[in-house]
């Protein structure tokens, strides 16, 4: 299964990596913002997207609404790992059809489960 | 009456980017207009006809000039310190993603330590142990940035304060009402896109836990 995990920042990537490896998810690729994970979306296909919202110079929503317009990325598991956790945040990455939503500063457990439930 | 405006450009207003050049263009009207009331103050009066008129548009100008020095002390208050603040945030964003980096490294350190004497791999137990409790001591000892970096927010903190009680004198003094100021400082439309930009919120101002978030989202 291959992964990709969006992150502004080196840390919060490294810190997924490695708790995506702890589950047994080896096959990870990294991007710094929305941008970069779409130029790498249209280049190989990904069984999951795992991303955070503020980014520039495209954000992680904008990323989502792209993917969820491709026919082909249209089910890909989509997870938004954020820090932005304001009731209109939830609701708006919800509607643009993200399949979990974690709130940073998140546990490792949280992740997993997220992770699973997305996987089944 | 008309009075030239250092550095005004019409239509111009100074960008966020530029605060110490918008604090000194605001210094330098407050000093032309300051001027120019002392000069009409010191013209001289035709004889001991003065009219009402005139004493109170000298009284309006009394007050006018009062208020002008109220701001500029205020505005005086406001100016850059020598040692710039965004340095400071600037070395805690250093700092905190220095030791991150290290603490992850240690912790993967032990993690990888730790698998070997797990799976039964390990061709030096002592030697893997030893290993674990190192990496354990080295992320206690990066944990040291935290005492770091917290008086360099602290140092920022009260700067920040004193320049927010400076502003809050100085709206008070030019009589600005709360609804004239504006409600986000990156200029975001309600309602938009990015506005949705909050960055992280506590429970006071509206960011939901991770229970909650799971209840409006399943």
């Amino acid at each position: 299964m291959k992964i990709l995990v969006v992150d502004d920042y080196p840390t919060m990537r490294r810190i997924v990596r490695n708790l995506l490896d702890q589950i047994g998810f080896k096959d990870v690729e990294e991007a710094g913002n929305g941008a970069e994970a779409l130029e790498k979306i249209k280049v190989s296909r990904y069984d999951m997207v795992i991303s955070d919202w503020n980014m520039e110079p495209m954000t992680g929503l904008e990323l989502l609404k792209h993917v969820r317009a491709d026919a082909a990325l249209a089910k890909t598991p989509f997870i938004m790992v954020t820090a932005e956790s304001k009731t209109e945040n939830v609701i708006a990455a919800k509607q643009a059809g993200a399949s979990q939503y974690i709130v940073k500063p998140f546990t490792a457990e949280t992740l997993k489960a997220k992770i699973a439930s997305v996987v089944n | 009456m008309t009075v030239a405006l250092p550095g005004a450009s019409a239509g111009t207003p100074p960008g966020p980017a530029a605060p110490q050049q918008g604090l000194a263009r605001i210094a330098g009207h407050v000093a032309a207009i300051s001027g120019e009331v002392d000069r009409l103050l010191g013209l001289p009066f035709s004889g001991a006809d003065e009219d009402d008129m005139l004493a109170r548009a000298i009284a309006e100008m009394r007050g006018m000039s009062k208020l002008l020095a109220e701001t500029r002390a205020e505005i005086v208050g406001l100016a850059p310190p020598p040692t710039g603040l965004g340095d400071t945030l600037d070395a805690v964003v250093a700092e905190t993603e220095q030791a991150a980096m290290e603490i992850m490294r240690q912790a993967e350190r032990a993690q990888a330590a730790a698998k070997r004497l797990h799976d039964g791999t390990s061709t030096a137990t002592a030697a893997d142990l030893a290993e674990v409790d190192d990496a354990a001591t080295c992320i206690l000892m990066a944990c040291a940035f935290q005492d770091i970096t917290g008086q360099r927010i602290r140092k920022v903190l009260s700067a920040l304060r004193h320049v927010e009680s400076r502003i809050a004198t100085l709206v008070a003094l030019m009589g600005i009402r709360q609804e004239e100021a504006p409600q986000r400082l990156d200029g975001a439309a309600p309602g938009s896109e990015a506005a949705l930009l909050n960055g992280p919120s506590s429970s006071v101002e509206g960011g939901l836990g991770q229970n909650a978030v799971d209840d409006l989202f399943n």
